[in-house]
């Protein structure tokens, strides 16, 4: 043991020797260094590696590559997608010229990966692909447009679902095909023509579209890198011999991308509400096997972003799951899965949503020792039209087929015995909002590595949330709150910081600001979550901040901000509201010996849902059921407290 | 079309062009030459050294005696087809040599453009014609202080001169709290306007660079902005712009080479159409 250590301590001699010896370190007097370290600047910005804005996108486009978007008529390509995002004019598939009120500063187009591009290729009659009788007859039917081609579209999807694809067609679509790699070599060079550093950033990036049983378990992945990496590789396919809907086969994959490329790639997961329990289990993965090490760690490693608000419904709670939240019951899709081939019950809700995730990871942690679920929060629109529209009074609908007309709103979305989600459901929702240094692949990336990131519904507040030990009022009267924010504590997504000695419950420097062509805000809500010393998982809504002279009562429910939605005009003013809310809150209920997350909920005063701008403009009624306002909402991500072990 | 030719003429670029022709009908002439008769094949020490160059090119290394007499061989073989092809007329309405005869030619006016060589004016105004295309915008960097909703007049005034008085002055004492970015790096005219709500780039983009101005209103209230970097429409001589609008200048120079050069040629030929009609006619 002697001899042992006495040769360790020689190598760490030698080691920590060799560099001083090989760089040469001689000269380093203290009159030498004062004049390296020359302490602050005089330009109070210089230095500052902070955020100063968030920078909005939407991590989750389909464009016409996309097999089900091509189906319902999408003929609007990646370069379109990207045209459209940095705010240009464009016309959509159905010929309505369409523009975003400002351009959006990065976009992620993330198109199925399985059999990408093969229906914009039927379409257009491409030569090799007629030689099979399938391609052949759906090409005839397609382009003959009307009834034939929603006819072809139809025996396609049934032909898909079926698992009746000609498989030697449907190889040139997959991963192993120069066609597949040469389609993706297109879309990275798409990608690489629309970015522009500093101005608008075009991340690479596909969805793996796991569906088990019509139970959605996808994911889109985001690449940090340019082409050179990406090029190294194909996307992942959820098809056998080569793809696979297990996570666990997706997360090899990236594993694979690092090793190979010396990149880095992340991945997210959506649609949890649409999962039929799966997407968040307690227990056992989604074929029943028993949770791991490996596991939970690598989910914890690779999915550090989740979307909780989109087109298809939002996905932060459910009644069911929070009945003390008033505001719990948010554009709420629970009536199945994904293609609805099987009802939803209220046990499968737990598996569903964000916040109770949040609160299994505690328990998860507790047990296993890492926290799988341990996630940001980002929204965006899972839109299959290229166009990226979150607007209300803008609204270009979930794919093609429901672009802005008369009847779409009370034409069944998606119908089977088990129920059915009718046209005007469609969300008008989300955004991401990122807190990065500055408009690059790279810092977006990294923004989103470290959870610095929020989700809205559409509109664009601004929202910091900063927890530590010692914040105080007035560090929120500085003229930049960020400053001191991040000196004294960390922003959310981070971990609180060890518990001083001294200290009795964490504070929270919370503030929003409405967006600057948008509605004002009704309040600041602060949602924790914990596990109790008896292992069960509690959670809680503060109401922290709120505009006017509201009172709470003794249970601290606030009275509604009111609503100025004129419903027959569609239109709103912003005569209630405040335009900014900010506040330091101290945990009233803190128990350091309990784990716990924090995040904050921002509500807008009320405005019309694009549901009533559409009853406006096309001079039809309101769809029964469809409410006639909206709050919209932005969430960030968590800030989490670990107690001393 | 009688004008745009008589520029065209004018133009340096065409004759660069007639140039780059004259020199390749010289050397294609040059090599008719070697042949000192039809039926007599000679192989010169320069085709036998591109021979074994084009091997080295593709096999790292040079051929060996018994590769590059297989070379030579296959060569004569391809020489000896070729001009029994000719003979023979086989050439003649072959839809691939034809392609091919058109793109040499198509290729020669197309290396007369890379030849050339704008002017800095020249590219310039191809810049400004094509701004949507390179997505260029006017950019701003600035600094601004939060006045709050309803400042006090007097107060703005006076803040102002002592700003601009004073370059050391403490701005955080003046400033109201606001989550808005204190300062914007190089931005273009929709980011600006994204930040601070629509219509703040147009009130300050004609502020001179390094003063305080304002007061300037956004979406919130009142601010103070100081412009502190400026740019207009970027030179193409910057080092990034230059090589991309050069060679779009380029390519499109080459188009209209391509299209002169087409109708010089075409000038020497008189076209008959025949049966066009009828055709028409007899199809519809």
């Amino acid at each position: 043991m002697r001899k042992l250590s006495f040769a360790a301590l020689g190598l760490i001699i030698l080691v920590a020797a060799l560099p001083a010896a090989a760089q040469d370190l001689s000269g380093a007097t203290p009159e030498v260094l004062s004049e390296a370290y020359t302490g602050t600047s005089y330009s109070p910005y210089s230095g500052r590696a902070f955020p100063e804005r968030p920078l909005w996108g939407d991590s989750h486009l389909h464009t016409s590559l996309s097999m089900d978007a091509a189906l319902f008529g999408n003929r609007l390509g990646p370069r379109e997608a990207y045209r459209f995002a940095r705010g240009e004019e464009v016309i959509s598939s159905t010929g309505q010229a369409v523009r975003l009120a400002r351009p959006l500063d990065w976009l992620v187009v993330a198109d199925h990966s399985d059999g990408m591009g093969m229906v914009t290729d039927i379409a257009a009659g491409k030569p090799e692909l007629l030689a099979y009788e399938q391609a052949a007859r759906w090409s005839k039917g397609l382009s003959k447009g009307g009834d034939a081609a929603v006819q072809a579209a139809l025996d396609l999807i049934k032909t898909f679902s079926q698992g009746e694809m000609d498989p030697e067609m449907f190889a040139l679509y997959s991963p192993g095909s120069k066609l597949y790699k040469n389609l993706w070599e297109k879309v990275i060079d798409d990608a690489e023509a629309f970015n522009d550093p500093g101005h608008f950033t075009a991340l690479i990036g596909f969805e793996w579209t796991s569906l088990i049983k019509g139970n959605n378990m996808h994911r889109v992945v985001i690449m940090r890198d340019g082409a050179i990496r990406a090029r190294q590789v194909v996307p992942y396919t959820t098809q056998a011999p080569v793809g696979s809907p297990d996570p666990r086969d997706l997360w090899k994959y990236l594993t694979n991308y690092e090793e190979k490329t010396n990149g880095e790639v992340l991945a997210i997961a959506h649609n949890g509400n649409l999962s039929n329990g799966i997407m968040f289990p307690l227990e056992a993965q989604w074929n029943g096997t028993k949770f791991d090490e490996t596991y939970v760690t690598q989910r914890d490693k690779w999915e550090p972003l989740y979307e909780v608000t989109q087109i298809k419904g939002d996905g932060e709670t459910h009644p069911f799951l929070s009945p003390d939240d008033e505001f719990a019951d948010y554009e709420t899709w629970d009536i199945g899965n994904l293609d609805v081939s099987e009802a939803k019950t209220d046990d499968m809700l737990a598996g569903e949503y964000a916040r109770e995730a949040l609160k299994r990871g505690l328990k998860i942690e507790d047990k296993l020792g890492t926290n799988p679920y341990k996630f940001g929060l980002i929204g965006s629109t899972d839109s299959h039209t290229s166009l990226a529209t979150t607007e209300e009074e803008n609204f270009f609908g979930k794919h093609s087929g429901y672009e802005p007309k008369a009847g779409r709103m009370s034409h069944p979305f998606m119908k089977t015995e088990d129920g059915s989600i009718v046209g005007w459901q469609m969300v008008a929702s989300g955004l991401a909002a990122v807190w990065a240094t500055e408009n690059t692949r790279e810092a977006i990336f990294d923004a989103m590595q470290r959870k610095e990131v929020y989700g809205t519904t559409g509109p664009r507040m601004s929202l910091r949330l900063f927890g530590g030990w010692e914040f105080t009022d007035q560090d929120m009267n500085s003229r930049m709150p960020a400053v001191v924010g991040y000196e004294k504590g960390t922003p959310m997504g981070g971990d609180l910081r060890v518990m001083p000695k001294g200290a009795e419950a964490p504070t929270f420097m919370v503030y929003a600001l409405r967006d600057p062509i948008g509605a004002n805000l009704d309040r600041i809500q602060i949602i924790k979550g914990w596990l109790d010393t008896d292992g069960n998982t509690q959670e809680k809504v503060y109401n922290v901040a709120w505009s006017g002279d509201r009172k709470a009562d003794e249970n601290g429910k606030i009275p509604a901000v009111g609503n100025t939605v004129d419903v027959a005009n569609a239109n709103w003013t912003n005569t209630i509201g405040a335009g900014d809310l900010s506040v330091v809150w101290t945990d009233p209920d803190f128990d350091p010996s309990e784990k716990a997350f924090y995040y904050a909920r921002v509500l807008e005063i009320p405005t019309p849902r694009w549901s009533t701008y559409d009853a406006f403009r096309f001079g039809v009624d309101l769809p029964e059921g469809a409410p006639a306002s909206t709050q919209e909402r932005a969430y960030s991500s968590p800030i989490w407290y670990q107690p001393e072990s | 079309m009688k004008m745009i030719l008589m520029r065209l003429l004018r133009e340096p670029l065409l004759h660069f062009f007639a140039l780059g022709a004259l020199i390749f009908s010289i050397y294609a002439n040059l090599d008719v030459r070697n042949e000192t008769s039809p039926d007599v094949i000679s192989i010169s020490a320069t085709q036998i050294d591109r021979l074994a160059t084009q091997f080295t090119s593709i096999w790292r290394r040079p051929p060996t005696d018994e590769e590059l007499d297989n070379l030579i061989d296959e060569y004569v073989r391809e020489e000896v087809y070729y001009r029994e092809a000719l003979t023979l007329g086989l050439d003649q309405n072959d839809a691939v040599v034809r392609q091919r005869m058109r793109q040499k030619i198509e290729f020669l006016a197309d290396t007369g453009a890379q030849m050339l060589e704008p002017s800095a004016d020249e590219l310039q105004a191809y810049l400004v014609a094509n701004d949507e295309k390179y997505n260029l915008k006017p950019l701003r960097a600035l600094e601004q202080i939060f006045l709050g909703q309803t400042p006090n007049e007097d107060d703005i005034t006076r803040e102002l001169a002592a700003l601009n008085a004073d370059r050391t002055r403490n701005t955080s004492a003046l400033s109201k709290r606001s989550m808005l970015p204190a300062e914007l790096r190089l931005s273009r005219p929709e980011a600006i306007d994204s930040v601070y709500g629509n219509g703040f780039f147009a009130q300050i983009e004609n502020f001179p660079v390094g003063q305080w101005s304002g007061p300037v209103v956004s979406a919130y209230g009142v601010h103070l902005v100081r412009v502190l970097d400026s740019q207009g429409t970027p030179a193409p001589s910057s080092a990034e712009m230059y090589a991309t609008v050069l060679r779009d200048w380029q390519a499109e120079k080459a188009i209209e080479l391509r299209e002169l050069d087409y109708l010089a040629r075409r000038e020497r030929f008189t076209i008959e159409i025949y049966g066009r009609d009828e055709h028409m006619k007899a199809t519809r």
